[in-house]
């Protein structure tokens, strides 16, 4: 192919511009030599302290709104009372949700206008809940008009950095999607006007299972 | 329209619509910026972090994007190599071809815009479907974007009102209030992300670590175009590599932060190869186009910092020239102080060396850039450049090198300048300003010119020593 010339080129004139001839024959342990130093380290930031608490705030300032729930169980009818007859909820396939009972009709997430997942982890510094393609298909998360996502407290980690640390991203652990969701979709795109609600969902409401197990 | 940045900022400062888009957007950025900034205790540790990683990621580019290359196939995907943007449309249609495409929902990417891949696609008899927006406002229009992040920023509402009454035939309905446009929009491309053939988004980071492309939005588009199509490409360039994820979340921390005021956007997603066994859903097949345009060069040459640039758009935003004339003034895909610099780098056409004159140097955009790139520095290196290449008329050599020939005699200097301080207090007879300056009315229209307000610094200075000394001496001492 054309391109494939092309590529030999394009490195031949990053290495010289790096002042190197070839790249190394061992390319596998360069790169982790390359990455060893600053692999599995924490963001080096100011430090957090109460994690739910940060994580709730951060949360609600980008928008999403936060409902406390002593046990799963009694999602199905905390949902049905807000959700308003004739809509319907698509149910991520995640073991949790799919043993419970729904008092609200069930479709999949390109007819229902809610949708529910779980959550793999939650990182406070942001408010961002954090969802792969391996728990959650990615199009429930994008196309419903109210999503509602449950996360419990011993799955917010502080930052970024341990949310990889957690999910235990690598070349041996890698979704086809990571996704990290912070508050309702939005655009600014007329005038510079903030409008929540953009192609993704109007509304995050993210269930906090437990809230006293605090670990 | 005149490609010259000087006739068209004039267009763009008697454009009554776009000064109003303009004043509208205006300040919004900046105040926004500042209050993310200021809720956080760390942001210039964040920022020297996010500067620390695109340094190591271009000291050691080499390795990580061959690493990145092998493992986006290892996760099945295709890494393609681009020299040019001719290039770049003819491997992406390729691809659309190879999938039997029609039709093609698109997030926002500005290689693409660079590119220009939509008006290929079309030629190739394809139907590309620009979802983000404010792209697709801009597709309505058939307009080119005029800020990196809102492109749509030179729209007013009127103009997308009239634009949407054209293109959607839904009848009478009320489109006064930005949430019925932006619903009206929600209604009509959802049909087509559910459609399309194959998606297409930009990338604002690829991760060499496991072959990932990082791409942050507000909307939902990009991450609906990536996942319901069958064939996802991302088109991008091979410089945004960074090592590993960790990596990735110093630029993440500080790139929302500076372009929107928000401590991360609504949607930051990690795509990595086609869809998997293990995965609910996703495309069949993913592809990774890397252009290159001139941008090895760069890498090689002084102005390697300039790919640093993590495209946040914080510099136009805080720039007076980019503030006042708006981003189609700069005739190019990249506009501000980082497209005033990139600009002539990437396509070198003759015109493109005015750009980096269009700068006050105040250094607002270095002080704000999230990555510390020195643009006001670059954008001086290109000048030198542009005297080498493009020398400036025989009347502007002539008078600098009789200035700098001046310069060097400090006596007639300072008795000229004297003269000329002199002279010009007279004009403003004792009124210390004039209101119309002979050849530059254009200048003095909105203005007027202070004047010198007695004899200049230097002879003050002079006169001052001379009065202490008579001060102090013996005989004046008694009278202090």
């Amino acid at each position: 192919m054309a391109d494939a010339g092309f590529r030999q080129k394009l490195f031949n004139r990053i290495l010289a511009a790096n002042n190197k001839t070839a790249l190394p024959d061992d390319l596998e342990s360069a790169f982790h030599q390359l990455i060893a130093a600053d692999k599995g380290k924490d963001a080096g930031l100011a430090p957090m302290k109460d994690l739910l608490a940060s994580f709730t705030r951060n949360a609600t300032l980008s928008g999403a709104e936060i409902l406390p729930v002593q046990a799963l169980e009694e999602l199905p009818a905390l949902l049905a009372s807000r959700i308003p007859a004739g809509n319907s909820l698509a149910l991520s396939p995640q073991a949790e949700l799919n043993s419970l009972t729904w008092q609200t009709p069930v479709s999949d997430e390109r007819s229902a206008q809610w949708g529910i997942a779980c959550a793999e982890l939650a990182i406070a510094e942001t408010g961002t809940l954090c969802l792969s393609s391996r728990s959650v298909p990615s199009a429930l998360l994008y196309l419903v008009e109210f999503l509602v996502v449950v996360i419990e407290p011993a799955q917010i980690v502080a930052r970024q950095e341990g949310a990889w640390r957690s999910a235990g991203i690598s070349s041996g652990h890698r979704p086809r999607a990571m996704h990290l969701i912070t508050g309702p979709s939005r655009t600014a795109d007329v005038e510079q006007t903030l409008q929540v609600g953009a192609h993704g969902p109007r509304e995050l409401l993210i269930v906090v299972l437990d809230p006293s197990s605090v670990p | 329209m005149s490609h010259n940045f000087i006739v068209r900022s004039q267009e763009a400062l008697t454009n009554e619509q776009l000064q109003s888009a303009l004043a509208k957007a205006g300040g919004g950025f900046v105040a926004r910026r500042q209050s993310a900034i200021d809720q956080v205790p760390d942001f210039e540790q964040m920022r020297d972090q996010a500067q620390a990683v695109r340094q190591k990621s271009l000291a050691n580019l080499d390795i990580y994007l061959a690493y990145f290359e092998q493992q986006v196939e290892a996760a099945g995907g295709k890494v393609h190599w681009a020299r040019s943007p001719e290039d770049l449309r003819r491997i992406v249609i390729g691809i659309c071809q190879q999938a039997g495409a029609r039709t093609i929902a698109k997030g926002k990417s500005m290689v693409g815009e660079e590119a220009h891949l939509n008006a290929a696609l079309e030629a190739a008899g394809m139907i590309p479907w620009e979802t983000d927006l404010g792209e697709y406002i801009l597709q309505l229009a058939q307009e080119p974007p005029s800020h990196i992040v809102a492109p749509a920023l030179h729209k007013t509402k009127a103009e997308i009102e009239a634009l949407f009454r054209n293109a959607h035939q839904l009848g009478e309905r009320d489109l006064q209030e930005v949430k019925a446009i932006v619903d009206e929009a929600r209604d009509v491309i959802r049909e087509r992300f559910l459609t399309a053939d194959v998606g297409i988004t930009g990338a604002n980071m690829l991760i060499a670590e496991t072959g990932t492309a990082v791409l942050v939005t507000n909307e939902g588009n990009g991450d609906l175009s990536s996942c319901l199509p069958k064939t996802h490409i991302i088109t991008t360039t091979f410089d945004r590599v960074v090592p590993t994820w960790e990596d990735a979340s110093k630029i993440i921390r500080v790139l929302a932060r500076s372009a929107t005021g928000q401590p991360i956007t609504s949607y930051t997603s990690f795509f990595s190869g086609p869809k998997g066994e293990n995965d609910h859903d996703g495309p069949e097949a993913f592809h990774v186009v890397l252009l290159d345009n001139h941008r090895s060069e760069i890498l090689a040459s002084d102005y390697r910092e300039m790919l640093h640039c993590i495209r946040c758009g914080a510099c136009m935003n805080h720039c007076p020239v980019y503030q006042a004339v708006g981003g189609h003034a700069y005739d190019s895909v990249y506009p501000g102080p980082m497209g005033a610099v990139l600009s002539p780098l990437l396509r070198g056409y003759p015109q493109d060396y005015e750009l980096p004159n269009a700068s006050s140097f105040c250094g607002r955009c270095e002080s704000v850039c999230p990555v510390r790139i020195p643009l006001p520095g670059l954008m001086r290196k290109l000048r030198e450049q542009e005297r080498q290449v493009a020398p400036p008329p025989r009347v502007n050599r002539t008078l600098l090198s009789s200035f700098a020939w001046l310069a060097s005699k400090p006596a007639l200097y300072r008795r000229l300048t004297s003269a000329g301080s002199w002279l010009l207090h007279k004009l403003g007879r004792g009124k210390g300003r004039l209101h119309k300056v002979p050849l530059a009315r254009g200048w003095s229209q909105q203005r007027e010119l202070p004047l010198p307000q007695g004899a200049s610094f230097q002879s003050q200075w002079e006169q001052h020593l001379k009065d202490k000394a008579k001060k102090s001496s013996p005989q004046g001492g008694g009278r202090g």
